[in-house]
């Protein structure tokens, strides 16, 4: 049997098909099962939409914030940078701290003087 | 591709794909329907990401080779030898006539391996070429080759007189 009979043969294949259209119909039946479950996915997806730019906003106010309020490095380098400048860290500690004047430290040294001249006395005594 | 890009590709294909599927299903039409039909759900699930519309039938060929091929794996039946009046006892009442004219060619088809026969099909009745058969079948064109040998040799001896 030559080639080209195999290709007759099959050429002349014609079966009677059930109708194309019940086929359409039977599968247009299943895109519409798929398409219904398809689309509730999808309106969830619309639904979120509306809210991206507002979360894109959201996260590059909270980058810029970071970003300015980020603490400036510090001048020694075994100080950890989490630490706030020498000049800013005196700030705060004027606002929560009272420094004793120049009078009351020379009294304060004069008054320890004093105690321990006494205590040198007793000791002596 | 939108479901009336895919639809109208469909409607151009069907033809061709369905006598594919009688011929390669021994002229099981239910099956061939059954098999058809999930191919074509698979391909409409994949279609959205799909705009090769050259490349549709080639697409489409493959999608439904593969369902066969599971197809004919479920099928312990079919996995061992003929069992051609299985076929022709699901095959309705109105095809009997017909399923008579192509008995022989049935008979022969049944006798080839899936691999043969997806290729002689595609390459006889199909007039694809070598290479797009290879696509479809996702191997080699020597294998196509070699199957189409096997297959053309094993069909002239059944159908010969």
């Amino acid at each position: 049997m030559k080639d080209q009979e195999l290709y007759d043969i099959f050429h002349s294949y014609h079966p009677e098909m059930s109708s194309e259209e019940d086929f359409m119909a039977r599968l247009n039946e299943q895109m519409d099962a798929i398409d219904k479950k398809r689309i509730p996915s999808l309106r969830e997806k619309t639904k979120l939409r509306p809210f991206l730019p507002w979360a894109a906003g959201i996260a590059a106010a909270i980058a810029v914030g970071l970003f300015l309020f980020k603490p400036s490095e510090t001048n020694c380098p075994g100080e950890a940078d989490i630490y706030p400048a020498h000049q800013d860290y005196q700030t705060m500690l004027s606002m929560t701290q009272s420094f004793p004047t120049f009078e009351e430290t020379v009294a304060e040294i004069e008054q320890s003087g004093q105690q321990l001249q006494m205590a040198i006395a007793e000791m002596k005594e | 591709m939108n479901r009336e890009q895919f639809t109208f590709l469909v409607r151009k294909e069907l033809p061709g794909l369905r006598r594919f599927l009688l011929a390669a299903c021994s002229g099981n039409g239910q099956e061939a329907d059954d098999i058809a039909q999930e191919a074509l759900l698979k391909a409409y699930t994949a279609s959205a990401g799909f705009e090769d519309e050259s490349g549709f039938s080639r697409w489409l060929y493959r999608i439904a080779c593969n369902c066969l091929a599971d197809h004919q794996r479920k099928d312990s039946v079919r996995a061992g030898t003929l069992n051609i009046e299985k076929a022709y006892s699901i095959s309705s009442a109105s095809h009997s006539d017909e399923t008579f004219d192509y008995q022989d060619l049935y008979r022969a088809i049944d006798g080839l391996t899936p691999g043969e026969r997806t290729a002689v099909l595609l390459f006889y009745m199909e007039d694809r070429p070598i290479r797009e058969i290879a696509t479809i079948m996702n191997t080699s064109e020597g294998t196509v080759k070699a199957s189409l040998s096997r297959g053309r040799s094993h069909l002239r001896e059944k159908l010969k007189g």
